[in-house]
């Protein structure tokens, strides 16, 4: 049986990834201590975990980031590439793809079993 | 000097294959060089030692044959091709070690942003000045990982990351400024980068333990005992240093 190739842009998001795309996706621009400060009134979270899941994010592609400088110096100011609404449809997208190409007739049958089933 | 040998060197059509062989080598590692934008820090060391590597063995190659293959002639070939391979390697390895600093200084100048007429230049220009040293320019790179490093040939230059500015605090900022200043003043910063770009590569990390191994841990505790002596304490550069070892402990975790 094929591997599912793991190294997708849109590969499953850890809970803090999907914490922080939800407080991007609202607001639109936003820093790394923007976005701290709104999810530790939520959870127990630190600085330097925001700033690395903003820099996972960045690199698979889902946010973009430009410099802006500030009082203290330069700051990143992140945006999400996507809306939530294109996000998860290009999530779904690409997992039906991978599946129908690893599993071929096996996951297109299995999509109509669950399409007939849902429609009953 | 024997001509005819040397005109026998190129007209023989292995040796004259070997050395085009080599050159190709080492251009195309050169292009890859220039143009493999994406390639990370260790990929661009390995195609910049290929490329030293491949440079120097053609030259070595010819003058070790230059005297009429005397001294092919006169001892095992066999012998005399590792020897040759050998010494190739060596120059390489130092040459690229010497070569290295100036191609990653080179690379992150060009990608950064220097900072003029702020409060970071101007914290540098005054504490450089009681340090009597030339000034250096300040560049912030562009990377989200916490970095910080300063290289010092005819223009001291010091490097900071956007990663930096975003995580650490003003006074933990200027612990490190004034680190990299102590790193500047003590000259160390040339081999203290090739040491560091050697390590990247295995099998060369043994080269730069023997360089810059314990000399360097003196080197960075007397740089942290500059700037603590200087903000009259030590807990802004300690936790500085503990966001940054936090910060590498998250993306390796």
């Amino acid at each position: 049986m094929k591997r599912i190739s793991g190294n997708s842009n849109f590969d499953i998001l850890s809970p803090l990834e999907s914490d922080v795309l939800n407080e991007l996706w609202p607001d639109g621009k936003l820093r790394v201590r923007d976005i701290y400060q709104k999810l530790r009134k939520q959870r127990k979270v630190a600085l330097t975990s925001i700033a690395v899941i903003l820099d996972r994010l960045f690199e698979k592609g889902v946010v973009n980031r430009q410099i802006e400088t500030a009082r203290g110096g330069l700051r990143y100011v992140y945006f999400p590439k996507q809306d939530k609404d294109q996000f998860e449809k290009s999530v779904v997208e690409q997992t039906v793809n991978k599946l129908i190409a690893n599993f071929g007739d096996a996951a297109i049958s299995y999509f109509n079993e669950r399409f007939v089933k849902s429609k009953k | 000097m024997c001509t005819e040998c040397n005109l026998a060197f190129f007209l023989s059509p292995l040796k004259a294959g070997i050395v085009a062989l080599s050159f190709t080598i080492a251009l195309a590692s050169l292009v890859a060089l220039r143009r493999w934008k994406t390639a990370s820090t260790r990929q661009r060391l390995s195609l910049l030692y290929v490329h030293v590597f491949a440079f120097v063995f053609p030259v070595l190659f010819f003058l070790f044959f230059r005297g009429c293959q005397s001294y092919f002639s006169g001892c095992d070939q066999a012998k005399a091709i590792a020897t040759m391979l050998g010494l190739t390697a060596l120059i390489a390895i130092v040459l690229a070690f010497a070569l290295a600093p100036f191609i990653f200084v080179k690379r992150h100048t060009r990608k950064s942003v220097l900072m003029t007429g702020n409060h970071w230049s101007g914290f540098v220009k005054r504490h450089s000045r009681k340090l009597a040293l030339r000034e250096p320019r300040v560049f912030v790179v562009d990377s989200a990982a916490p970095v910080a490093f300063s290289f010092s040939f005819m223009q001291p230059k010091i490097f900071l990351s956007v990663g930096l500015f975003e995580l650490l605090g003003k006074k933990e900022i200027e612990a490190i400024i004034l680190h990299e200043l102590a790193h500047i003043k003590s000259r160390v910063t040339f081999v203290k980068l090739s040491a560091y770009l050697a390590r990247l590569l295995s099998p060369l990390s043994a080269l730069a333990n023997f360089l810059g191994g314990s000399s360097m841990s003196e080197e960075e505790a007397a740089a942290d005992s500059f700037a603590a002596e200087t903000q009259g304490t030590f807990s802004h550069l300690e936790s500085a240093k503990r966001k940054i070892v936090h910060y590498y402990s998250e993306r390796t975790g």
